[in-house]
């Protein structure tokens, strides 16, 4: 809901650029869509602290 | 500024029988008086359940709505309801759902949803944004939730919010209940309702969104609830443990009972058997609900047992070991967990009946009830007694049938009121003998029978020092100031009446879909969920006229259930609580005090309490029901 609000006036789930499926199976399936500018409210606002930043190529 | 915001402005009516589906607009007048989820469920079930209607009659509606809130991101706000009447107690009731439900709904584009009629084959019902369907569901009429939950979830999709009966709710069992995606329920019934009409699933899923009417102020407000609660110091126990966490607490105060409600269950073998060492060794995944700030439900598996590997889902991991556990003396984890798992995949409700089998062994064990009753089955504490029972009860065989029927088929059969522990039908979670708070006696005059209306944990235990209420209750808000002396005495408080303004306050969380777990609903006061409710939906409302449309709420869904008889004589303490609750390990009995355990309460004491509890809601003390003059106050009644 956080990701849909900076796109878009409205609670739009479709306009989130993450998308997280619930809990069929045994571990959540988190995509990030190509439009995804890495802002990190999901990350700040991630409840269990699942999603994390991390550094790419790290020496 | 969006006039209808947070509301998404329609309500959906589908017609079973007919195979005939509508929609209408819903009417501002009115949900602005009616508020929410559980307010406008109850008006709705005023105006169209008829007095002494049948819990099975096709023109009983089954009641959907979603909280003001829900479908934002407003701090644990998903809560869905389910209002209709109850086949086991007789009593008008909403049922709380969690999980997808309620933001789907919102999503879709619905703020309730009214289903009557009965199909003549099984179906279930699709709602995806306007595009709404009654479909074939012959298939896996039969199969189980899980079965259910996961054909749905693959062909409609991992979002779409899956509400389902199984076995026992098709069965027409009166104690089956109504689950919600994998490992939620809409607590603790309604199953053959959907069963009776041949309804094994709604399927709902919401592209839409919702919309807000001041954006900006509304997430202003969030943004710093937020901020609260992820500085809370419990959310990370919260998180991790769920309700585990007052596991030691509610061991401590004696509220794990044994041998039909008699006896504590012991202190050491409560840690050594059902300690917090069994629930991190199968804890897998932590599961929450939409806008949950600290997620507190949880995927379980089972691995390399006696019963072979299984995995369950569940919002109250407390439920196993206090149900079929301690109750039902199984003694083991693993088996507890088993049969609860057992019985939410067949849809029966594991808590009530694991609380009618430890009464009907009791009577069993005393010559009441004989093989002649249970043909032939020795009625015995442990796992394969239960297990036998749980199947007999899913699939309406022998003995199964009259347990399947609640507290009244057992009480009408084999006589002994006084043996069984129930309120209107229903088990209370806490024990008066251990603490008598809010919680207690919330659960002694609800409508619905014995389920804690006033949230968070305020009075669960006993130890907290008398100035703590008056200061934490005029944070929230929620007494008037012209009550609060004679809500809090002196000494401390009055249970009664704070009971009469916490109910209230309740509404208001229900009215707005607000979790009632400590770590949401304490983030909530008056003036904060006033101004939630004025951000979001753009009709403006003082924190008083919030707490008048909850009272209306409230007397609405209580009127609902006056009609159909219940009144004072029906707000009773179990006999139980009058006896002494054995503590062999402790060597003490623990008895009815008030919550400070300075005073020994007799009968009388407790009928000088329901008055007080009458007076302070402005009802009719002699019958306990609202005057007259109340339902003209709250517009309910013209002069």
């Amino acid at each position: 809901m956080r990701c849909g609000l900076r796109f878009d006036k409205t609670i739009n789930p479709r306009a989130a650029k993450i998308r997280v499926s619930p809990y069929y199976g045994c571990w959540p399936d988190i995509q990030l869509t190509e439009e995804c500018d890495s802002c990190g409210i999901c990350v700040r606002h991630c409840p269990t602290g699942a999603l994390a930043f991390e550094r790419k190529n790290a020496a | 500024m969006e006039k209808h915001g947070l509301f998404a402005g329609k309500v959906l009516w589908v017609d079973l029988t007919e195979g005939r589906l509508n929609e209408e607009p819903l009417s501002y007048n009115f949900a602005q008086k009616y508020i929410g989820g559980w307010g406008m469920n109850a008006r709705l079930a005023y105006d169209l359940i008829p007095a002494g209607m049948d819990a099975y009659d096709p023109e009983m509606p089954l009641i959907f709505g979603a909280g003001v809130l829900s479908g934002s991101p407003s701090p644990g706000s998903p809560k869905g309801f389910l209002t209709t009447k109850d086949a086991a107690s007789r009593t008008v009731y909403t049922a709380v759902g969690g999980l997808l439900f309620a933001t789907a709904l919102k999503w879709a584009g619905y703020d309730h949803m009214v289903i009557k009629g009965k199909a003549d084959k099984p179906v279930y019902l699709r709602v995806e944004d306007e595009d709404v369907e009654i479909c074939d569901a012959g298939e896996f009429w039969g199969r189980d939730v899980r079965e259910t939950m996961a054909v749905l979830k693959k062909r409609h999709g991992e979002s779409a919010s899956v509400t389902c009966i199984g076995p026992a709710g098709e069965n027409m069992v009166p104690i089956s209940m109504v689950f919600n995606d994998y490992l939620g329920t809409f607590g603790r019934s309604f199953g053959g309702n959907l069963g009776f009409r041949k309804l094994k699933a709604l399927v709902v899923s919401g592209r839409k969104g919702a919309r807000f009417a001041d954006r900006e102020g509304f997430m202003r407000i969030v943004d710093k609830l937020t901020e609260r609660a992820m500085k809370d110091p419990h959310r990370e126990k919260w998180a991790s443990q769920g309700l585990y966490y007052v596991f030691p607490l509610w061991v401590k105060a004696g509220y794990f009972t044994t041998k039909n409600f008699t006896e504590v269950f012991p202190e050491r073998e409560s840690f050594d058997l059902y300690g917090e060492q069994h629930f991190n060794r199968v804890k897998r995944r932590v599961i929450g609900c939409p806008s949950c700030i600290a997620p507190d439900k949880f995927m379980w598996t089972f691995e390399g047992g006696e019963l072979g590997d299984f995995e369950m889902m569940l919002g109250t991991p407390i439920d196993p070991p206090m149900s079929y556990g301690i109750r039902n003396e199984v003694g083991d984890f693993d088996k507890a967990c088993w049969l609860f798992a057992e019985s939410n995949r067949l849809g029966v409700d594991a808590m009530t009946l694991s609380a009618l089998i430890s009464h009907a062994t009791d009577l069993y064990q005393r010559g009441i009830i004989t093989t002649a009753d249970t043909g032939g089955l020795e009625m015995k504490p442990g796992f394969e007694s239960v297990k036998k029972l749980i199947g007999m009860t899913a699939a309406k065989e022998g003995f199964g049938v009259v347990l399947g029927e609640g507290f009244e088929g057992l009480i009408k059969r084999f006589g002994h009121p006084e043996a069984a522990y129930q309120i209107k039908g229903t088990e209370p979670d806490f024990d008066a003998r251990a603490s008598l708070g809010v919680e207690v006696f919330g659960s002694v005059v609800n409508p619905r029978g014995a389920h804690d209306m006033p949230v968070g944990g305020l009075t669960v235990a006993k130890g907290r020092e008398p100035d703590f209420f008056r200061k934490i209750v005029s944070k929230v808000g929620y007494v008037p100031e012209d009550a609060m002396d004679r809500v809090f005495e002196e000494s401390g408080f009055n249970v009664a009446r704070l009971t009469a303004h916490y109910e209230n306050w309740a509404t208001i969380l229900n009215c707005l879909g607000v979790c009632f777990r400590m770590q949401n609903s304490s983030l909530y006061n008056l003036e904060v969920a006033a101004e939630l409710y004025s951000a979001g939906t753009g009709f403006k409302k003082e924190p008083d006229e919030l707490l008048k449309d909850a009272e209306r709420a409230y007397n609405v869904y209580k009127m609902a259930n006056v009609r159909e008889g219940f009144d004072r004589k029906d707000d009773r303490f179990p006999e139980k609580w009058f006896q002494p609750l054995r503590r062999p390990d402790k060597g003490e009995d623990m008895v009815l005090t008030d919550y400070f355990g300075r005073k020994d309460l007799t009968r009388e004491d407790v009928e000088k309490l329901l008055d007080d509890y009458y007076e302070e809601k402005g009802w009719d003390v002699v019958r306990g029901v609202p005057t007259r003059g109340k339902l003209i106050e709250l517009g309910l009644e013209t002069e």
